[in-house]
């Protein structure tokens, strides 16, 4: 629609009135549609450390770092966590069962290393989200 | 904005008109764009021995951070009432002196928990029985010191065997003397008895946490205790929830199946999570009620998917059900859930080839399998 000439001066004071809060909806509108449909930004690979709730550390996981061994002390004990670019694993732990250690490596979005006595996770992240809500095992 | 007839030339009119319907049409494409991205509440905890985390979506931040610390104040509260390892909670007291004349008094949530553990226990023939407490002690399942019985331990171990038995229980309700409209709930059990709940609690406490957050008002939320989920409505991303199936032989949160599902709860067991190696041979924690050891399965993993029909205590039929139908075997769990249309599941059996995997028919069109090593079936008879 091409208006004629003379089109905006033949407007009334009113009316340009209501152009400008049609063209600020038009905008804030546009505006918030695209930040809301805006894909987050997928950050690299990382492993995350937990204990008890609470995130204590990141762990790149994108071969951009080197490899690295941490030893966390836990609730009651410590894990030591190795993380180079394959992956992340518990390779050491003082708690009873061991199942941490037993684990191995993990290196999928989602997929995690639990040592329930101590109260420590070790989550793989990031990387391009699994489309996945949660899982049962 | 003046409209009157011979103020306004045709084209202006068309103008304003095509701005308005414009202008609408984004504040329409905002408003759902909003909605899409509404606030979230998400919590991780530890309970009942294993990772709980509630996770709430809607609008409304406030009443949904309250109605998540909500459903996990009832799981730890629950947790108080059936845990084996607190001191004063229901089962140890129950535990400590089984066979007390006229049964220890319970809360109503304990009571109705034994309730259904029963008719699990008898509906499975037995294969889910929540008196292998003794057991469970007996091998030092989830304890510092797990124990492989030897020759030498055979006596012992039978006299523990000889405590099993889902049908020495006895519930009963009475009324109380201080009141009549106070109902009393009874419990007592055999000499020699103890009850574990382990194979049941957490479902129960996954249907409790649900009915806490539904009725609280919140349309899309999961519950996982320990891979116990219970899902209500759809998903945040306006789609049905997508959750995934263990990979038996890969590190947990590796998915070999994902289920798309609204409003049902899914539980897993195996023989994966919890193992003590001895000379080669892994020793597992699911035990056989009958045999009194770890049962000998050709199932990798049972999971149980029920769909949510109300007030039902799904998760926790769920729950006893998947260790039940893990000790019965691939025969008996797909002869138990034929007829059982409710009740739906899907079955990792192992082979020489490589797992091989059972889909009831519920579920054949909601279950897409991920990985290709999964990808051969097994059917009923096979």
């Amino acid at each position: 629609m091409t208006p004629k000439p003379g089109f905006f001066a033949a407007m009334k004071k009113g009316d340009r009135v209501m152009l400008a809060i049609f063209a600020l909806l038009l905008a804030a509108s546009l505006a918030a549609y695209l930040y809301r449909r805006a894909a987050p930004v997928p950050a690299g690979l990382v492993a995350t450390v937990s204990i008890n709730g609470h995130v204590v550390d990141t762990l790149r996981l994108d071969g951009a770092g080197q490899p690295v061994r941490r030893v966390y002390e836990a609730c009651g004990g410590f894990n030591t966590v190795y993380a180079d670019e394959n992956g992340a694993a518990v390779v050491e732990a003082d708690c009873p069962d061991h199942l941490c250690v037993k684990s191995g490596p993990i290196n999928r979005p989602g997929s995690s290393v639990i040592c329930l006595p101590h109260r420590f996770i070790l989550r793989v992240e990031g990387g391009g989200a699994d489309e996945l809500d949660g899982g049962t095992y | 904005m003046d409209f009157r007839k011979g103020t306004q030339s045709p084209g202006q009119v068309r103008f304003f008109t095509v701005c308005a319907i414009i202008a609408l049409a984004l504040a329409f494409l905002s408003f759902i764009a909003a909605r899409g991205g509404s606030a979230a509440v998400e919590r991780e905890t530890f309970a009942m021995g294993t990772l709980v985390k509630v996770s709430a979506y809607g609008r409304g931040g406030a009443s949904l951070t309250s109605a998540v610390e909500a459903a996990l104040a009832e799981i730890s509260r629950l947790d108080g009432l059936f845990s084996v390892n607190i001191p004063d909670s229901d089962i140890s007291r129950i535990n400590a002196d089984p066979a007390k004349p006229g049964g220890h008094e319970v809360s109503a949530e304990t009571y109705e928990l034994l309730g259904l553990a029963l008719a699990e226990a008898e509906a499975t023939g037995g294969a889910f029985d929540p008196t292998v407490g003794a057991l469970v002690s007996f091998w030092g399942i989830g304890t510092q010191n797990p124990r492989i019985p030897t020759a030498e331990d055979s006596g012992e171990m039978a006299a523990v065997l000889g405590a099993v038995g889902w049908d020495k229980i006895r519930l009963r309700e009475a009324r109380a003397a201080d009141g009549p409209e106070r109902p009393v709930y009874l419990v007592s059990a055999g000499v020699g008895q103890a009850l574990d709940l382990g194979a049941v609690a957490k479902g129960y406490a996954a249907d409790r946490a649900a009915a806490i957050l539904r009725e609280r008002g919140v349309k899309s939320a999961l519950v996982d205790i320990g891979g116990n989920l219970a899902a209500i409505g759809r998903s945040p991303k306006r789609r049905e929830w997508r959750l995934g199936f263990q990979d038996p032989f890969r590190p947990r949160g590796d998915y070999f199946a994902s289920l798309s599902v609204s409003d049902a709860t899914i539980v897993t067991s195996g023989a994966y999570e919890r193992f003590v190696m001895k000379d080669g041979v892994a020793y597992h924690h699911i035990l056989d009620p009958k045999t009194g050891r770890p049962a000998v399965s050709d199932l990798e993993s049972v999971s149980i998917v029920m769909e949510h029909t109300g007030s039902s205590r799904n998760s926790a039929r769920s729950d006893a059900l998947s260790t039940a139908l893990f000790v019965m075997g691939f025969d008996r769990a797909v002869r138990f859930l034929e007829g059982r249309g409710e009740v739906q599941a899907v079955l990792v059996s192992r082979g020489e080839n490589g797992p091989s995997v059972y889909i009831t028919d519920g579920l054949k069109q909601k279950v897409t399998i991920r990985e290709d090593a999964f990808r051969k079936t097994k059917e009923a008879g096979q």
